[in-house]
């Protein structure tokens, strides 16, 4: 795991800021040099799909099969990561928070009725408590370690991604938590932050190259960095993006395609 | 012969696509008496409205509209980003502005009921928050792609609308930025997610819509759909035949809809 400094800096914001006059040129031509690299080694792996019927990649797609894995698949997991994401955004606006379940609650209520909210309202008052309590921990974790954005920075949050490869033939995913920066300037300048309610594994690290892969094909430029912070242990992890890291991303992509193709 | 445009949306194939397009055509008075009767040909017991939206769907519609913050995301953000264009500051601060203009409104008694400012009145302080930050991403998009619009460029305040008389039906045409290159005009259109299989037919329908909102008629020389989730740039060029194409794809609808109507009673 590349570390961005000696010292480690206070916060996630200021782990993917960085000093300015680190910064590297922005990469233009890095989007272009990815869909060179799916062109040449996706051709073989996506010959059954065709472009009306893309395979969809997510960064789910790329975890560990749900039987390994903790109970952070299970619904009241998967309740804590969307309150506790809610939360992130609201914070990253500066938005001010009194009651972190509640407010995160309400949030999801305004939402289109569907199975989060179905989970929600089928809480009994004991796992309603149980998950407060575990928001409100998760959230002092993220206040804590998540850092202040100023509003010059361009924050925006739940960016979505929807990008096609190899011919249109695979279909990129991806919601980045938030996204800082701009993506117009002379020196690589932006940063995209994930923000997970499990601790750091192997996974958190595939999606964190994930997301430094689509937010190249979305915004025609590398990111400067990319980083997830746990909520559930307070560690982050800053990776600086280079044209490795995108390489890597791409094979992590072409060896999911590769065993559903051997499957 | 109408055909799609397709690019990046990059800065610099935007740029192109906006530099290059056209000079629109210009809509007569025996083109709009001919669109109106087309439509008055369509009976309809209530009062509809035709967009792009409607064209995409193939003219199944929703039951209903309701406020959320991604539905006020473009309203918000759109005139944010005139104020960022206007007066400078953050694009945070403007949102923030913005909201609190309509919450004014609510308070002076001059919104309307079911309107956005009222809607926001209602909510609830962490989802006038999400209000926030949907508003605050999407007005950062538009700045963000507007490099490509060149140097006379404005954020739309309002769509085009085009009421068909005798014919109960009223045109809705969506336009985030209007360009305009020397004597010709681009409209671009900010969408969410990817480009559909119907999206020409919506660009058609809202290059249309726009012409005949037009007082003179006059078409915009592109329009273009922009689809930044997906690095995707989409464009009509204004001529007879797209037009044309688009006034078919907005009857076809409106054709659609009358059979859902029939279909509900029986």
């Amino acid at each position: 795991m590349s570390d961005t400094s000696l010292s480690r800096p206070a916060d996630v914001i200021a782990a993917v800021r960085g000093a300015h006059r680190d910064r590297p040129l922005a990469d233009r031509d890095a989007a272009a040099w990815i869909r060179d690299l799916f062109e040449r080694h996706a051709g073989a792996l996506t010959a059954d799909i065709t472009y009306a019927s893309p395979r969809r990649l997510r960064t789910s797609d790329l975890r560990t099969p749900p039987a390994v894995r903790d109970l952070a698949s299970s619904p009241l997991g998967r309740l804590r990561g969307v309150l506790v994401a809610t939360l992130a955004r609201l914070r990253a606006h500066g938005v001010a928070i009194d009651d972190p379940f509640a407010d995160a609650v309400a949030v999801l209520s305004v939402d289109r009725p569907g199975p989060l909210r179905d989970a929600l309202e089928a809480l009994d008052d004991s796992d309603r408590a149980r998950l407060a309590a575990d928001v409100e921990a998760h959230y002092v974790t993220l206040a804590r370690h998540l850092g202040l954005v100023a509003s010059n920075w361009r924050p925006r949050t739940a960016v979505r991604t929807r990008v096609r490869v190899a011919g249109g033939r695979l279909e990129l995913h991806d919601v980045a938590d938030l996204v800082i920066g701009s993506v117009n300037g002379e020196r690589a300048a932006l940063g995209v932050i994930d923000v997970t309610t499990s601790p750091l594994g192997v996974d958190e690290e595939k999606a964190l190259r994930f997301h430094a892969l689509t937010a190249t094909l979305r915004n025609e430029v590398a990111p400067l960095r990319v980083c997830v912070l746990s909520t559930a242990t307070g560690e982050y992890w800053a990776l600086d993006v280079d044209r490795d890291l995108l390489g890597r991303a791409v094979d992590d992509v072409l060896t999911l395609v590769a065993q559903e193709v051997a499957a | 012969m109408n055909t799609l445009l397709s690019a990046q949306a990059t800065t610099s194939d935007l740029r192109e696509l906006i530099a290059t397009a056209p000079v629109g055509e210009q809509l007569t008075v025996e083109h709009r008496r001919s669109i109106g009767a087309r439509f008055r040909e369509v009976p309809t017991l209530e009062h509809r409205r035709l967009d792009a939206w409607l064209v995409e769907q193939g003219g199944r519609h929703d039951d209903g509209f309701s406020w959320s913050p991604p539905v006020a995301r473009r309203v918000l953000g759109n005139a944010a980003a005139q104020r960022v264009r206007a007066n400078g500051g953050t694009i945070a601060d403007a949102v923030r502005d913005e909201i609190a203009d309509q919450l004014v409104r609510t308070a002076s008694g001059r919104a309307r009921t079911g309107s956005l400012s009222w809607w926001l009145a209602g909510c609830s302080h962490p989802v006038l928050g999400v209000v926030l930050a949907e508003a605050t991403t999407w007005a950062t998009q538009v700045l963000d792609a507007s490099p490509a619009f060149g140097t006379q460029w404005r954020v739309a305040t309002t769509d085009a609308y085009y009421d068909i008389a005798g014919a109960r039906t009223s045109l809705r045409g969506r336009r985030d930025v209007i360009c305009v290159e020397d004597d010709r005009t681009v409209i671009v259109r900010v969408r969410a997610g990817s480009p559909g299989r119907s999206a020409g037919a919506g660009l058609r329908a809202d290059l249309l819509s726009n012409a005949l909102a037009d007082p003179e008629g006059r078409s915009a020389g592109r329009f273009i759909g922009l689809w930044p989730d997906a690095n995707v740039a989409l464009a009509v060029d204004g001529t007879l035949d797209t037009l044309r194409a688009g006034g078919r794809d907005l009857l076809r609808a409106a054709v659609c809809l009358r059979r859902v109507s029939l279909t509900a009673v029986a």
